[in-house]
Protein backbone atom coordinates (compact mmCIF):
# COMPACT_ATOMS: atom_id res chain seq x y z
CA UNK A 1 0.00 0.00 0.00
CA UNK A 2 1.37 3.38 -0.97
CA UNK A 3 1.50 6.25 1.49
CA UNK A 4 -0.46 9.36 0.44
CA UNK A 5 0.16 12.32 2.73
CA UNK A 6 -2.73 14.58 3.60
CA UNK A 7 -3.14 17.97 1.92
CA UNK A 8 -4.29 21.16 3.60
CA UNK A 9 -7.63 20.74 1.86
CA UNK A 10 -7.96 17.23 3.37
CA UNK A 11 -7.24 18.60 6.83
CA UNK A 12 -9.78 21.42 6.48
CA UNK A 13 -12.41 18.96 5.33
CA UNK A 14 -11.83 16.70 8.35
CA UNK A 15 -11.75 19.59 10.79
CA UNK A 16 -14.96 20.96 9.38
CA UNK A 17 -16.63 17.55 9.68
CA UNK A 18 -16.00 17.45 13.43
CA UNK A 19 -16.92 21.09 13.90
CA UNK A 20 -13.60 22.78 14.66
CA UNK A 21 -11.81 25.44 12.64
CA UNK A 22 -8.23 24.81 13.76
CA UNK A 23 -6.39 21.77 15.10
CA UNK A 24 -5.40 23.71 18.24
CA UNK A 25 -9.05 23.51 19.35
CA UNK A 26 -8.56 19.76 19.89
CA UNK A 27 -6.07 20.52 22.68
CA UNK A 28 -8.39 22.88 24.56
CA UNK A 29 -8.35 20.65 27.68
CA UNK A 30 -4.65 21.27 28.22
CA UNK A 31 -4.20 24.40 30.41
CA UNK A 32 -2.88 27.26 28.31
CA UNK A 33 0.00 27.83 30.73
CA UNK A 34 1.33 24.34 30.02
CA UNK A 35 1.60 24.84 26.28
CA UNK A 36 4.97 25.81 24.84
CA UNK A 37 4.86 28.47 22.13
CA UNK A 38 8.06 27.22 20.56
CA UNK A 39 10.53 24.42 21.03
CA UNK A 40 13.24 24.92 23.64
CA UNK A 41 16.81 25.32 22.44
CA UNK A 42 18.18 21.82 22.14
CA UNK A 43 21.86 20.90 21.86
CA UNK A 44 23.18 19.76 18.51
CA UNK A 45 22.92 16.06 17.74
CA UNK A 46 25.67 13.74 18.97
CA UNK A 47 27.19 10.66 17.44
CA UNK A 48 26.02 7.23 18.52
CA UNK A 49 29.30 6.67 20.36
CA UNK A 50 28.93 9.96 22.26
CA UNK A 51 25.36 9.11 23.21
CA UNK A 52 26.43 5.65 24.41
CA UNK A 53 29.13 7.15 26.61
CA UNK A 54 26.76 9.77 28.02
CA UNK A 55 24.02 7.26 28.81
CA UNK A 56 26.57 4.88 30.26
CA UNK A 57 27.79 7.56 32.67
CA UNK A 58 24.21 8.31 33.69
CA UNK A 59 23.44 4.62 34.24
CA UNK A 60 26.58 4.16 36.32
CA UNK A 61 25.20 6.65 38.83
CA UNK A 62 22.52 4.13 39.81
CA UNK A 63 22.84 1.34 42.30
CA UNK A 64 21.01 -1.56 40.69
CA UNK A 65 19.01 -4.23 42.46
CA UNK A 66 21.48 -6.94 41.50
CA UNK A 67 24.59 -5.13 42.78
CA UNK A 68 23.82 -4.85 46.48
CA UNK A 69 21.60 -6.46 49.11
CA UNK A 70 18.11 -5.42 48.06
CA UNK A 71 15.22 -5.02 50.50
CA UNK A 72 12.95 -2.77 48.43
CA UNK A 73 9.31 -3.74 47.91
CA UNK A 74 6.25 -1.51 48.25
CA UNK A 75 4.48 -2.93 45.21
CA UNK A 76 7.28 -4.54 43.17
CA UNK A 77 9.41 -7.42 44.44
CA UNK A 78 12.72 -9.01 43.50
CA UNK A 79 12.27 -12.73 43.13
CA UNK A 80 14.28 -15.37 41.37
CA UNK A 81 12.99 -16.02 37.85
CA UNK A 82 14.39 -19.24 36.37
CA UNK A 83 16.33 -18.90 33.12
CA UNK A 84 13.80 -21.28 31.56
CA UNK A 85 11.15 -18.56 31.66
CA UNK A 86 13.25 -16.07 29.71
CA UNK A 87 14.29 -18.77 27.27
CA UNK A 88 10.73 -19.84 26.49
CA UNK A 89 9.13 -16.39 26.24
CA UNK A 90 11.76 -15.39 23.67
CA UNK A 91 10.67 -18.05 21.23
CA UNK A 92 9.70 -16.21 18.06
CA UNK A 93 6.14 -17.45 18.03
CA UNK A 94 5.53 -15.80 21.39
CA UNK A 95 7.33 -12.57 20.62
CA UNK A 96 5.34 -11.97 17.46
CA UNK A 97 1.88 -13.44 17.77
CA UNK A 98 0.31 -11.52 20.65
CA UNK A 99 -3.29 -11.03 19.63
CA UNK A 100 -5.62 -14.02 20.04
CA UNK A 101 -8.43 -12.80 17.82
CA UNK A 102 -8.11 -15.41 15.09
CA UNK A 103 -8.42 -18.70 16.94
CA UNK A 104 -7.59 -20.70 13.83
CA UNK A 105 -4.00 -19.46 13.99
CA UNK A 106 -3.64 -18.62 17.68
CA UNK A 107 -4.36 -21.83 19.57
CA UNK A 108 -1.00 -21.69 21.38
CA UNK A 109 -1.67 -18.19 22.68
CA UNK A 110 -5.24 -19.01 23.59
CA UNK A 111 -4.21 -22.18 25.41
CA UNK A 112 -1.70 -20.39 27.60
CA UNK A 113 -4.27 -17.67 28.33
CA UNK A 114 -6.73 -20.37 29.39
CA UNK A 115 -4.08 -21.90 31.65
CA UNK A 116 -3.21 -18.46 33.02
CA UNK A 117 -6.84 -17.83 33.92
CA UNK A 118 -7.04 -21.23 35.61
CA UNK A 119 -3.90 -20.49 37.63
CA UNK A 120 -5.18 -17.09 38.77
CA UNK A 121 -8.58 -18.47 39.72
CA UNK A 122 -6.91 -21.23 41.75
CA UNK A 123 -4.45 -18.85 43.42
CA UNK A 124 -7.18 -16.42 44.48
CA UNK A 125 -9.81 -19.11 45.21
CA UNK A 126 -12.28 -17.35 42.94
CA UNK A 127 -14.67 -18.74 40.33
CA UNK A 128 -13.29 -17.05 37.24
CA UNK A 129 -10.31 -14.97 36.16
CA UNK A 130 -9.73 -12.96 33.01
CA UNK A 131 -6.83 -13.03 30.57
CA UNK A 132 -4.90 -10.38 32.51
CA UNK A 133 -4.98 -6.64 32.98
CA UNK A 134 -2.45 -3.96 32.21
CA UNK A 135 -1.15 -3.94 35.79
CA UNK A 136 -2.38 -4.15 39.38
CA UNK A 137 -3.09 -0.46 39.86
CA UNK A 138 -5.25 0.01 36.75
CA UNK A 139 -6.82 -3.36 37.50
CA UNK A 140 -7.89 -1.98 40.90
CA UNK A 141 -9.47 1.03 39.20
CA UNK A 142 -11.26 -1.27 36.78
CA UNK A 143 -12.55 -3.35 39.68
CA UNK A 144 -14.06 -0.22 41.26
CA UNK A 145 -15.77 0.69 37.99
CA UNK A 146 -17.07 -2.87 37.75
CA UNK A 147 -18.50 -2.61 41.26
CA UNK A 148 -20.23 0.65 40.31
CA UNK A 149 -21.84 -1.05 37.30
CA UNK A 150 -23.01 -4.04 39.33
CA UNK A 151 -24.38 -2.13 42.33
CA UNK A 152 -25.48 0.95 40.38
CA UNK A 153 -23.86 3.02 43.11
CA UNK A 154 -20.98 5.44 42.86
CA UNK A 155 -19.08 5.51 46.15
CA UNK A 156 -15.94 3.50 46.77
CA UNK A 157 -14.27 3.23 50.18
CA UNK A 158 -10.51 2.74 50.03
CA UNK A 159 -8.71 1.20 52.97
CA UNK A 160 -5.84 3.12 54.53
CA UNK A 161 -3.68 0.07 53.87
CA UNK A 162 -4.12 0.27 50.11
CA UNK A 163 -0.97 1.05 48.14
CA UNK A 164 -0.92 4.85 47.65
CA UNK A 165 -0.34 4.53 43.91
CA UNK A 166 -3.34 2.21 43.58
CA UNK A 167 -5.46 4.69 45.53
CA UNK A 168 -4.29 7.56 43.31
CA UNK A 169 -5.14 5.66 40.11
CA UNK A 170 -8.59 4.88 41.48
CA UNK A 171 -9.08 8.55 42.39
CA UNK A 172 -7.96 9.69 38.93
CA UNK A 173 -10.29 7.31 37.09
CA UNK A 174 -13.15 8.10 39.46
CA UNK A 175 -12.71 11.85 38.93
CA UNK A 176 -13.16 11.37 35.19
CA UNK A 177 -16.43 9.52 35.85
CA UNK A 178 -17.62 11.88 38.62
CA UNK A 179 -17.69 8.97 41.07
CA UNK A 180 -17.00 9.39 44.78
CA UNK A 181 -13.96 8.00 46.54
CA UNK A 182 -13.69 7.93 50.32
CA UNK A 183 -10.02 7.34 51.04
CA UNK A 184 -9.18 6.37 54.62
CA UNK A 185 -6.13 7.78 56.37
CA UNK A 186 -2.94 5.69 56.12
CA UNK A 187 -3.41 2.73 58.46
CA UNK A 188 0.01 1.52 59.62
CA UNK A 189 -1.27 -1.10 62.09
CA UNK A 190 -4.47 -2.26 60.34
CA UNK A 191 -6.57 -0.72 63.09
CA UNK A 192 -9.13 1.14 60.96
CA UNK A 193 -12.85 0.42 61.21
CA UNK A 194 -13.95 0.06 57.61
CA UNK A 195 -17.23 -1.62 58.49
CA UNK A 196 -18.49 1.55 60.18
CA UNK A 197 -18.04 3.47 56.90
CA UNK A 198 -20.23 1.18 54.78
CA UNK A 199 -23.70 2.54 54.03
CA UNK A 200 -26.46 2.33 51.43
CA UNK A 201 -24.47 4.47 48.98
CA UNK A 202 -21.36 2.29 49.08
CA UNK A 203 -20.69 0.31 45.94
CA UNK A 204 -17.46 -1.29 47.12
CA UNK A 205 -14.80 -1.45 49.78
CA UNK A 206 -11.23 -1.86 48.53
CA UNK A 207 -8.87 -3.58 50.97
CA UNK A 208 -5.34 -4.80 50.37
CA UNK A 209 -3.81 -7.85 52.04
CA UNK A 210 -0.92 -8.08 52.70
CA UNK A 211 -1.35 -4.32 52.82
CA UNK A 212 1.08 -1.55 51.93
CA UNK A 213 2.60 -1.66 55.41
CA UNK A 214 2.82 -5.46 55.33
CA UNK A 215 -0.16 -6.26 57.56
CA UNK A 216 -2.07 -9.47 56.86
CA UNK A 217 -5.80 -8.76 57.15
CA UNK A 218 -8.73 -11.06 57.74
CA UNK A 219 -11.38 -9.89 55.28
CA UNK A 220 -14.16 -12.19 56.51
CA UNK A 221 -16.06 -9.68 58.64
CA UNK A 222 -15.69 -6.91 56.05
CA UNK A 223 -17.05 -9.29 53.41
CA UNK A 224 -20.08 -10.04 55.59
CA UNK A 225 -20.70 -6.35 56.21
CA UNK A 226 -20.45 -5.56 52.51
CA UNK A 227 -22.93 -8.28 51.66
CA UNK A 228 -25.33 -7.02 54.31
CA UNK A 229 -25.31 -3.53 52.72
CA UNK A 230 -25.39 -4.69 49.11
CA UNK A 231 -21.83 -3.56 48.45
CA UNK A 232 -18.93 -5.54 46.99
CA UNK A 233 -15.63 -6.37 48.63
CA UNK A 234 -12.64 -5.84 46.36
CA UNK A 235 -9.53 -7.56 47.71
CA UNK A 236 -6.19 -6.29 46.42
CA UNK A 237 -2.66 -7.70 46.62
CA UNK A 238 0.64 -6.38 45.31
CA UNK A 239 2.74 -9.43 46.21
CA UNK A 240 1.39 -12.43 44.27
CA UNK A 241 3.87 -14.77 45.97
CA UNK A 242 1.92 -14.31 49.21
CA UNK A 243 -0.88 -16.42 47.75
CA UNK A 244 1.37 -19.45 48.17
CA UNK A 245 1.05 -19.19 51.93
CA UNK A 246 -1.75 -16.92 53.16
CA UNK A 247 -5.50 -17.52 53.03
CA UNK A 248 -6.65 -16.51 49.54
CA UNK A 249 -9.16 -13.66 49.28
CA UNK A 250 -11.81 -15.91 47.77
CA UNK A 251 -11.94 -17.98 50.95
CA UNK A 252 -12.53 -14.81 52.95
CA UNK A 253 -15.58 -13.77 50.93
CA UNK A 254 -14.15 -11.33 48.38
CA UNK A 255 -16.39 -10.53 45.41
CA UNK A 256 -13.57 -9.30 43.19
CA UNK A 257 -9.86 -9.97 43.60
CA UNK A 258 -7.29 -7.89 41.78
CA UNK A 259 -3.56 -7.57 42.11
CA UNK A 260 -0.11 -7.38 40.63
CA UNK A 261 1.39 -10.53 39.13
CA UNK A 262 4.94 -9.18 38.66
CA UNK A 263 6.37 -11.31 41.48
CA UNK A 264 5.86 -14.46 39.47
CA UNK A 265 7.87 -14.76 36.27
CA UNK A 266 8.74 -11.09 35.83
CA UNK A 267 11.72 -8.97 36.83
CA UNK A 268 11.45 -5.51 38.35
CA UNK A 269 11.78 -3.97 34.87
CA UNK A 270 12.28 -0.46 36.31
CA UNK A 271 8.60 -0.35 37.30
CA UNK A 272 7.00 -2.02 34.29
CA UNK A 273 5.65 -3.58 32.19
CA UNK A 274 3.82 -5.68 34.73
CA UNK A 275 0.70 -7.85 34.66
CA UNK A 276 -2.60 -7.33 36.41
CA UNK A 277 -4.47 -10.33 37.82
CA UNK A 278 -8.27 -10.06 37.98
CA UNK A 279 -10.77 -12.61 39.31
CA UNK A 280 -14.38 -12.51 40.42
CA UNK A 281 -17.38 -14.57 41.42
CA UNK A 282 -19.13 -16.40 38.59
CA UNK A 283 -22.25 -14.27 38.84
CA UNK A 284 -20.26 -11.14 37.93
CA UNK A 285 -18.63 -12.69 34.86
CA UNK A 286 -20.32 -10.53 32.26
CA UNK A 287 -19.24 -7.33 33.96
CA UNK A 288 -15.55 -8.26 34.06
CA UNK A 289 -13.19 -5.98 32.17
CA UNK A 290 -10.53 -7.28 29.82
CA UNK A 291 -10.83 -10.50 27.87
CA UNK A 292 -11.85 -14.01 28.75
CA UNK A 293 -10.62 -17.13 27.02
CA UNK A 294 -12.82 -20.22 26.99
CA UNK A 295 -12.65 -23.85 26.02
CA UNK A 296 -14.72 -25.26 23.16
CA UNK A 297 -14.57 -27.84 20.34
CA UNK A 298 -13.90 -27.22 16.67
CA UNK A 299 -15.90 -28.44 13.66
CA UNK A 300 -14.22 -31.85 14.00
CA UNK A 301 -15.01 -32.17 17.68
CA UNK A 302 -11.43 -31.53 18.81
CA UNK A 303 -10.73 -29.45 21.91
CA UNK A 304 -9.89 -25.83 21.16
CA UNK A 305 -9.78 -22.38 22.75
CA UNK A 306 -11.40 -19.07 21.77
CA UNK A 307 -12.10 -15.68 23.27
CA UNK A 308 -15.54 -15.96 24.85
CA UNK A 309 -15.91 -12.50 26.36
CA UNK A 310 -14.51 -9.40 24.70
CA UNK A 311 -16.12 -6.27 26.06
CA UNK A 312 -13.34 -3.75 25.80
CA UNK A 313 -14.06 -0.44 24.11
CA UNK A 314 -12.15 -1.76 21.10
CA UNK A 315 -14.64 -4.63 20.72
CA UNK A 316 -18.07 -3.15 21.41
CA UNK A 317 -19.82 0.20 21.66
CA UNK A 318 -18.14 2.53 24.15
CA UNK A 319 -21.30 3.01 26.22
CA UNK A 320 -21.61 -0.75 26.74
CA UNK A 321 -17.92 -1.51 27.18
CA UNK A 322 -16.53 -2.75 30.49
CA UNK A 323 -13.12 -1.18 29.95
CA UNK A 324 -11.35 1.41 27.82
CA UNK A 325 -7.88 0.08 28.57
CA UNK A 326 -7.56 -1.88 25.36
CA UNK A 327 -4.30 -3.64 26.02
CA UNK A 328 -2.52 -5.89 28.46
CA UNK A 329 1.04 -7.14 28.86
CA UNK A 330 0.81 -10.43 26.99
CA UNK A 331 4.47 -11.39 27.36
CA UNK A 332 4.42 -10.70 31.11
CA UNK A 333 1.27 -12.82 31.33
CA UNK A 334 3.04 -15.64 29.50
CA UNK A 335 6.09 -15.36 31.80
CA UNK A 336 3.76 -15.62 34.79
CA UNK A 337 2.12 -18.74 33.36
CA UNK A 338 5.41 -20.46 32.57
CA UNK A 339 6.89 -19.72 35.99
CA UNK A 340 3.73 -20.92 37.74
CA UNK A 341 3.83 -24.12 35.68
CA UNK A 342 7.46 -24.71 36.61
CA UNK A 343 6.76 -24.13 40.30
CA UNK A 344 3.50 -26.00 40.61
CA UNK A 345 1.51 -25.80 43.82
CA UNK A 346 4.26 -27.47 45.86
CA UNK A 347 7.01 -25.23 44.54
CA UNK A 348 5.00 -22.07 45.08
CA UNK A 349 4.29 -23.02 48.68
CA UNK A 350 8.00 -23.75 49.26
CA UNK A 351 9.12 -20.41 47.83
CA UNK A 352 6.45 -18.58 49.82
CA UNK A 353 7.56 -20.35 53.00
CA UNK A 354 11.18 -19.29 52.41
CA UNK A 355 10.03 -15.70 51.86
CA UNK A 356 8.15 -15.67 55.13
CA UNK A 357 10.94 -17.34 57.09
CA UNK A 358 13.50 -14.87 55.73
CA UNK A 359 11.33 -11.89 56.63
CA UNK A 360 10.75 -13.22 60.15
CA UNK A 361 14.49 -13.69 60.59
CA UNK A 362 15.19 -10.11 59.53
CA UNK A 363 12.42 -8.73 61.73
CA UNK A 364 13.81 -10.61 64.73
CA UNK A 365 17.29 -9.21 64.11
CA UNK A 366 16.00 -5.67 63.63
CA UNK A 367 14.03 -5.84 66.85
CA UNK A 368 17.39 -6.14 68.62
CA UNK A 369 18.72 -2.89 67.15
CA UNK A 370 18.52 -0.06 69.65
CA UNK A 371 16.03 2.61 68.63
CA UNK A 372 14.39 0.45 65.95
CA UNK A 373 10.86 -0.94 66.26
CA UNK A 374 9.26 -3.45 63.88
CA UNK A 375 5.71 -2.11 63.80
CA UNK A 376 3.99 -4.84 61.77
CA UNK A 377 3.03 -7.83 63.89
CA UNK A 378 1.56 -10.15 61.26
CA UNK A 379 3.17 -10.16 57.83
CA UNK A 380 4.21 -12.30 54.85
CA UNK A 381 7.54 -11.06 53.49
CA UNK A 382 7.26 -7.33 54.06
CA UNK A 383 6.93 -5.21 57.19
CA UNK A 384 7.26 -1.66 58.43
CA UNK A 385 9.91 -0.54 60.89
CA UNK A 386 10.22 2.72 62.80
CA UNK A 387 13.63 4.34 63.03
CA UNK A 388 14.92 7.33 64.98
CA UNK A 389 14.77 10.53 62.93
CA UNK A 390 13.91 10.79 59.23
CA UNK A 391 13.50 7.40 57.53
CA UNK A 392 14.38 8.86 54.10
CA UNK A 393 17.77 10.02 55.42
CA UNK A 394 18.43 6.62 56.98
CA UNK A 395 17.71 4.90 53.65
CA UNK A 396 19.95 7.36 51.77
CA UNK A 397 22.79 6.89 54.22
CA UNK A 398 22.50 3.12 53.99
CA UNK A 399 22.60 3.36 50.19
CA UNK A 400 25.69 5.53 50.32
CA UNK A 401 27.72 3.47 52.75
CA UNK A 402 30.97 1.79 51.69
CA UNK A 403 30.31 -1.67 50.42
CA UNK A 404 29.99 -4.64 52.68
CA UNK A 405 31.20 -8.17 52.03
CA UNK A 406 27.66 -8.81 50.82
CA UNK A 407 28.10 -6.46 47.84
CA UNK A 408 27.96 -8.41 44.61
CA UNK A 409 29.47 -5.90 42.22
CA UNK A 410 33.09 -4.88 41.75
CA UNK A 411 31.92 -1.97 39.65
CA UNK A 412 29.80 -0.74 42.57
CA UNK A 413 32.76 -1.02 44.95
CA UNK A 414 35.02 0.88 42.52
CA UNK A 415 32.47 3.69 42.26
CA UNK A 416 32.30 3.99 46.02
CA UNK A 417 36.05 3.70 46.58
CA UNK A 418 35.53 0.69 48.81
CA UNK A 419 38.48 -1.52 49.64
CA UNK A 420 36.23 -4.47 50.41
CA UNK B 1 22.54 -1.47 50.60
CA UNK B 2 19.04 -0.71 49.32
CA UNK B 3 17.24 -0.92 52.62
CA UNK B 4 13.59 -0.37 51.74
CA UNK B 5 11.15 2.38 50.93
CA UNK B 6 10.63 5.30 53.31
CA UNK B 7 6.88 5.71 53.69
CA UNK B 8 7.30 9.47 53.24
CA UNK B 9 8.28 8.87 49.61
CA UNK B 10 4.78 7.64 48.74
CA UNK B 11 2.85 9.40 51.51
CA UNK B 12 4.71 12.70 51.90
CA UNK B 13 2.06 14.51 53.92
CA UNK B 14 0.99 11.69 56.24
CA UNK B 15 3.36 12.47 59.08
CA UNK B 16 4.91 8.99 58.83
CA UNK B 17 8.43 10.23 58.19
CA UNK B 18 10.04 7.75 60.56
CA UNK B 19 8.78 4.58 58.86
CA UNK B 20 10.50 2.31 56.33
CA UNK B 21 8.75 -0.53 54.46
CA UNK B 22 11.19 -3.44 54.21
CA UNK B 23 10.77 -6.47 51.94
CA UNK B 24 12.75 -9.70 52.24
CA UNK B 25 12.31 -12.38 49.57
CA UNK B 26 13.99 -15.68 48.77
CA UNK B 27 16.85 -13.85 47.01
CA UNK B 28 18.13 -12.39 50.27
CA UNK B 29 20.73 -14.42 52.16
CA UNK B 30 21.79 -14.60 55.79
CA UNK B 31 24.76 -12.48 54.77
CA UNK B 32 22.44 -9.85 53.30
CA UNK B 33 20.39 -9.68 56.48
CA UNK B 34 23.48 -9.43 58.64
CA UNK B 35 24.78 -6.65 56.39
CA UNK B 36 21.42 -4.86 56.67
CA UNK B 37 21.54 -4.86 60.44
CA UNK B 38 25.19 -3.79 60.50
CA UNK B 39 24.54 -0.97 58.03
CA UNK B 40 21.50 0.23 59.98
CA UNK B 41 23.42 0.21 63.25
CA UNK B 42 26.20 2.09 61.51
CA UNK B 43 24.04 4.96 60.34
CA UNK B 44 21.85 5.36 63.44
Amino acid sequence: MRYHPLTDADRQLMLGRIGVSHIDELFADIPAGKLQKKLPRLPLGKTELEVERHLGRLAAMNVTASEVPFFVGAGAYKHHVPATVDHLIQRSEFLTSYTPYQPEIAQGTLQYLFEFQTQVANLTAMDVANASMYDGSTGAAEAVLMAHRITRRKKAILSGGLHPHYAEVIETVSAMASDTVERMAPDVTAAENLIARIDADTSCVVVQTPDFFGNLRDLTKIAEACQKHGALLIAVFTEAMSLGLVTPPGEMGADIVVGEGQSIGNALNFGGPYVGLFAAKQKYLRQMPGRLCGETVDAEGKRGFVLTLSTREQHIRRDKATSNICTNSGLCCLAFTIHMTLLGETGLKRVAAVNHANACDLADRLDEVEGVEVVTTSFFNEFTMRVPGKAAQVVEKMAGRACSPACRSRACCRRRGSTT
Amino acid sequence: MLAGVPVSRLLPKAGLDDLIVVANTEVNTDEDRAAFVAALEGVL
